[in-house]
């Protein structure tokens, strides 16, 4: 018991130092295959914590007539996405964080993370960062409920929200492919998209100009360190949350043997990969809809959510 | 048990005392402070009497005052649960008064009606007889009619008579409910009632009582008056009127529907959960349209009871349907919720009343940059907001959990009907707290964050320390439900399982930290270890940065984007912040038109914004009614104007003839 205990508590502190690190080379690898696909060279894979560390390392400008909300954001933001990545089985299962929080509390937790970047966008009180958190609030209103509702598919097919449990579930061949998960699967990857701020919804080096940088305008130095690593972060967030929940395979589970982490490391270098192969894809080959058919966008991933959800109530009862 | 009847006495001799001492120094402090002492005691002795310590004999006492009324008063769990949540409400907006050093401005009348409110709501719950229930909601319903009389902010008057024929229409609405649970028996106390209710079936007694409620908690059909009575009063009424009296409203459904009538069965529970959902869904996108504070508060109180109806109605649909586990779920959800409403919308009322008196403005477009001159009324307006808008690690974040986790046992319903309706409510709920999100955003960005928009705004400075922590307490009590729910929830759970006729304790729990009912197959949730997860990364963030970083941060003008600032008119407005949200949501429900007027080329004047809107029930429903009436009443030759006598007499007279029904009827 003890033994458990101890092992799910290094298992944790392991992933909490690996989202650290695989959230910026994420980020990384995805520019650099977009880069690789649209015939350019592209920056280096570790570009993204070269630019982080030499933010930390600016002097930070802070505006005048901001609020003690402006400058705990960034640290805020980071540390409750840096939790929720930690929540998200990436190579094993068994983490001692597991019951504090679910998947709905997940959802909150991201939640948290975007009420906190609009309200420091208002705090501003400059017209650009609200316009910026004026749009960012049309992507929380739809992909807050969506994900939910995607959730609610998935968790009642799995009957759990919580992570582990639905990774373990899947593994052990307890669900059958059904046409509602693969809908569900659609709506998180839209949702994705557009909680990431890429391509359709956004473009990221469209930079200030949308949504993404429009919120963090009035940031610099190690504030702006901060939101950019929260999100590296919060790509990984839902890279990973897709990975677990979907393809869990290659994932430890308590109770393997010691080397079972290590394959699962692999495993989950490779799901990434994966992924991020896939979003620069993606990328590439879509165009930016405008910001007025944001709404329509947001609507589809909540109808596919709602529709998975419907779908698998229907079939589960019969 | 005689420690809160004590109380309501208390409560019912300071208002002769108020009337008496009103206009000399010490009246306010007396009849407010006398409240704090009866609110705190009461809510003491409820809570005490839900853990298990009764003070004194548990017997009712019976034929108290009138002997051939049988009036009653007792208590059970289900009573000490709402005592708790109406007096925690009063408790926080009388110690707020007692605050207030604005002499003068209370009309001896208002005092005297002030603590007759607190005691009406405690009667509701305390009663054990129909007409002890129904004599309880009318005094509170006539005491809070007094209050919006006395209140100086305009439309007051008018919405003391809305509001006393809301509460007179439930009234009726409630008689011949209970006449009609009664049966052939004139009895009307509560033990004849269950048993003439199980000899016969309920029938119609859900759908009266449900509509007597309406008004009160503001349930779609009617909800369309209740944001502007609640906008009306003073802040130390509205904060009572929203968020402690339709707590006990809901605790009149819970007794007569659940208790008495022994439950809604699914029909009529289908029907509660979904009115809920569209009351919450509707009074979410309302919220964003309007700008206003207290009525923006005023309608989310609104949609907040929403959602506990939602719970409550999906507990009735499962436990007909034999899933009490998740009926269990879906009601321990819905109760948290109706004492997080009384806390937290008390809250909000009363933080908006302190930078309403602190500005002299309600407009959001006025207001601004408060939280540097208000920091601790704008402290706890976040959390009051942030429970609304059901984030962790608060409150509401853990009632919204528990229904989620009842919502998701939906798929064993045996009715495919009841499973796509439960998704479709399900959908609508997590889609109004998603809104709500954005509704305290709009509120807390424009009120509290930016630059003040207003000299008034500007000069705004926080209150008194006593109205600071009416304002603090609640708040702190947030955050306390909010990280450690456990021993809250091991006090509900008994009476969730009392009124569903469940074992008790269907949701065992795993450990002190986790919330994690079996019912809901043991998935966990834990606040308190979020929120130290979270701190903890901060500070370890903090340090690790300062560590890489080392310089200071330096303080300068905006950049905003490379303009000059500050350029008039770049801020956003209210209604520019909802807007795209709106487009996106409210283009045909709420007829949401938009005007935007450019300057002409060459002006640098600014651009006008205008957002019209009306509400779907009022225009279709209510409008043309209320025009067809007036017609029948001018043809009646009287003239469509009644007046505040006319109306209370029209009022009591169809309240009479209700009566005289009621009494035939039984």
């Amino acid at each position: 018991m003890i033994v458990q205990a101890i092992g799910a508590a290094f298992l944790q502190l392991l992933q909490m130092g690996l989202v650290l690190v695989a959230a910026p080379l994420l980020t990384g690898f995805v520019s650099q295959v977009r880069a690789r696909l649209m015939g350019r060279q592209g920056p280096p894979l570790l570009q993204p914590f070269r630019d982080l560390l030499r933010l930390l390392r600016k002097e930070a400008v802070v505006q005048d007539e901001t609020s003690w909300l402006f400058t705990a954001t960034p640290f805020l933001v980071f540390s409750t996405l840096w939790l929720a990545a930690g929540l998200v089985p990436t190579f094993a299962s068994g983490l001692a964080l597991a019951p504090a929080a679910d998947l709905v509390a997940l959802v909150g937790l991201l939640a948290v993370a975007r009420v906190l970047t609009m309200l420091a966008a208002l705090d501003t009180g400059a017209g650009f960062g609200a316009l910026g958190a004026v749009r960012q609030s049309l992507v929380a209103v739809l992909a807050g409920p969506a994900m939910l509702m995607a959730i609610f598919a998935v968790a009642a097919a799995m009957r759990s929200t919580s992570l582990p449990r639905m990774a373990e579930f899947v593994l052990s061949g307890g669900v059958e492919p059904r046409l509602s998960l693969a809908i569900a699967l659609l709506a998180l990857t839209m949702l994705a998209l557009a909680d990431n701020a890429r391509m359709p919804v956004d473009g990221p080096g469209a930079g200030s100009a949308t949504i993404g940088g429009a919120t963090s305008l009035e940031y610099s130095g190690r504030h702006l360190a901060l939101i950019e690593a929260a999100g590296m972060l919060r790509l990984l967030i839902h890279a990973s949350l897709i990975a677990c929940i979907f393809v869990p395979w290659g994932m430890a589970l308590p109770g393997d043997g010691a080397l079972a982490p290590v394959i699962g490391l692999g495993a989950f270098a490779a799901k990434m990969a994966g992924a991020g192969v896939a979003l620069a894809l993606t990328e590439v080959l879509s165009t930016r809809i405008g910001i007025r058919r944001l709404g329509e966008y947001g609507g589809w991933a909540l109808m596919a959510g709602m529709l998975a959800a419907i779908f698998l109530s229907v079939s589960l009862g019969a | 048990m005689p420690a809160i009847l004590t109380s309501v006495l208390l409560l019912l001799v300071l208002a002769p005392l108020g009337l008496a001492r009103g206009r000399g120094p010490h009246g306010a402090v007396l009849v407010h402070g006398g409240a704090v002492i009866a609110s705190v005691i009461a809510a003491a002795a409820a809570l005490l009497h839900l853990g298990g310590f009764d003070l004194g004999a548990a017997a009712p006492l019976r034929d108290a005052a009138l002997p051939w009324l049988r009036i009653s008063f007792g208590l059970d769990l289900l009573s000490a649960y709402f005592l708790v949540a109406v007096n925690l409400c009063a408790a926080f907006s009388s110690i707020s008064a007692l605050g207030q050093r604005r002499e003068g401005s209370l009309e001896a009348g208002s005092l005297a009606a002030y603590p007759i409110l607190i005691a009406g709501m405690n009667l509701v719950p305390l009663a054990r007889d129909a007409y002890s229930l129904l004599l309880g909601w009318g005094v509170a319903g006539v005491a809070s009619w007094l209050l919006l009389l006395s209140s100086e902010e305009a439309g007051a008057g008018r919405a003391a008579r809305i509001h006393l024929i809301l509460s007179g229409f439930g009234l009726a609405c409630l008689l011949i409910a209970f006449a009609l649970l009664g049966g052939s028996s004139a009895d009307l106390s509560f033990e004849s009632l269950r048993v003439a209710a199980a000899a016969s079936p309920a029938g119609l007694v859900p759908a009266l009582v449900i509509l007597g409620i309406a008004g009160g908690i503001g349930l779609a059909p009617l909800h369309v008056w209740l944001p502007g009575i609640l906008a009306a009063g003073p802040a130390r009424v509205s904060a009572l009127m929203a968020g402690a009296m339709p707590v006990t409203a809901y605790y009149v459904l819970l007794r007569a529907v659940f208790d008495l009538a022994g439950g809604p069965g699914t029909g009529w529970g289908a029907l509660l959960a979904g009115i809920g959902a569209a009351t919450a869904l509707g009074a979410a996108l309302r919220a964003l349209m309007e700008a206003d504070l207290p009525r923006i508060l005023g309608v989310a109180a609104v949609g907040s009871l929403g959602l506990v109806a939602v719970g409550t109605g999906g507990a009735a649909v499962y436990d007909a349907n034999g899933l009490p586990n998740a009926a269990g779920l879906a009601l321990s959800g819905a109760l948290l919720h109706g004492l997080n409403h009384a806390v937290f919308i008390g809250l909000l009322f009363l933080a908006a009343g302190a930078v309403v008196a602190a500005t002299g403005e309600m407009r959001l477009d006025r207001l601004g940059g408060l939280v540097a001159r208000m920091p601790w009324t704008a402290a706890a307006f976040l959390a009051g907001g942030a429970a609304l808008a059901a984030l962790p690690p608060l409150n509401g974040f853990v009632a919204a959990w528990l229904l989620f986790q009842a919502f998701l046992q939906a798929p064993d319903l045996a009715d495919p009907g009841l499973r796509i309706g439960a998704l479709a409510v399900a959908a609508a709920a997590i889609l109004s707290a998603a809104l709500f999100a954005m509704v305290v955003v709009r509120c807390f960005g424009l009120v509290f964050l930016g630059r003040p928009r207003s000299e008034q705004a500007d000069m705004a400075a926080d209150p008194e320390p006593v109205e600071r922590w009416s304002m603090l307490l609640p708040a702190v009590l947030c955050a306390l439900i909010g990280v450690l729910p456990l021993p809250l929830l091991a006090l509900i759970e008994p009476v969730a399982a009392a009124l569903l006729g469940t074992p008790e304790s269907s949701g065992a729990r795993a450990g002190v930290l986790w919330l994690a009912p079996q019912a809901a197959f043991g998935n966990a949730y834990s606040g308190l270890l979020v929120l130290a997860m979270v701190l903890c990364l901060a500070v370890l963030t903090a340090a690790a940065v300062r560590r890489i970083g080392g310089r200071a941060a330096r303080r300068a003008p905006p950049w905003a984007g490379g303009a000059e600032p500050p350029i008039a008119g770049t801020p956003l407005s209210a209604s520019g912040l909802a807007q795209p949200i709106l487009r996106v949501f409210a283009m045909q429900a709420f007829a949401f038109r938009e005007e935007v007027g450019r300057a002409p080329p060459g002006d640098t004047g600014a651009a006008r914004y205008r957002l019209d809107c009306r509400d779907p029930v009022e225009t279709l429903f209510f409008l043309p009614l209320g025009r067809r009436a007036g017609r029948l009443l001018r043809r009646a030759g009287r003239g469509g104007h009644l007046g505040t006598p006319g109306s209370v007499g029209l009022a009591a007279a169809a309240l009479a003839s209700l009566m005289l029904l009621a009494a035939v009827l039984a």
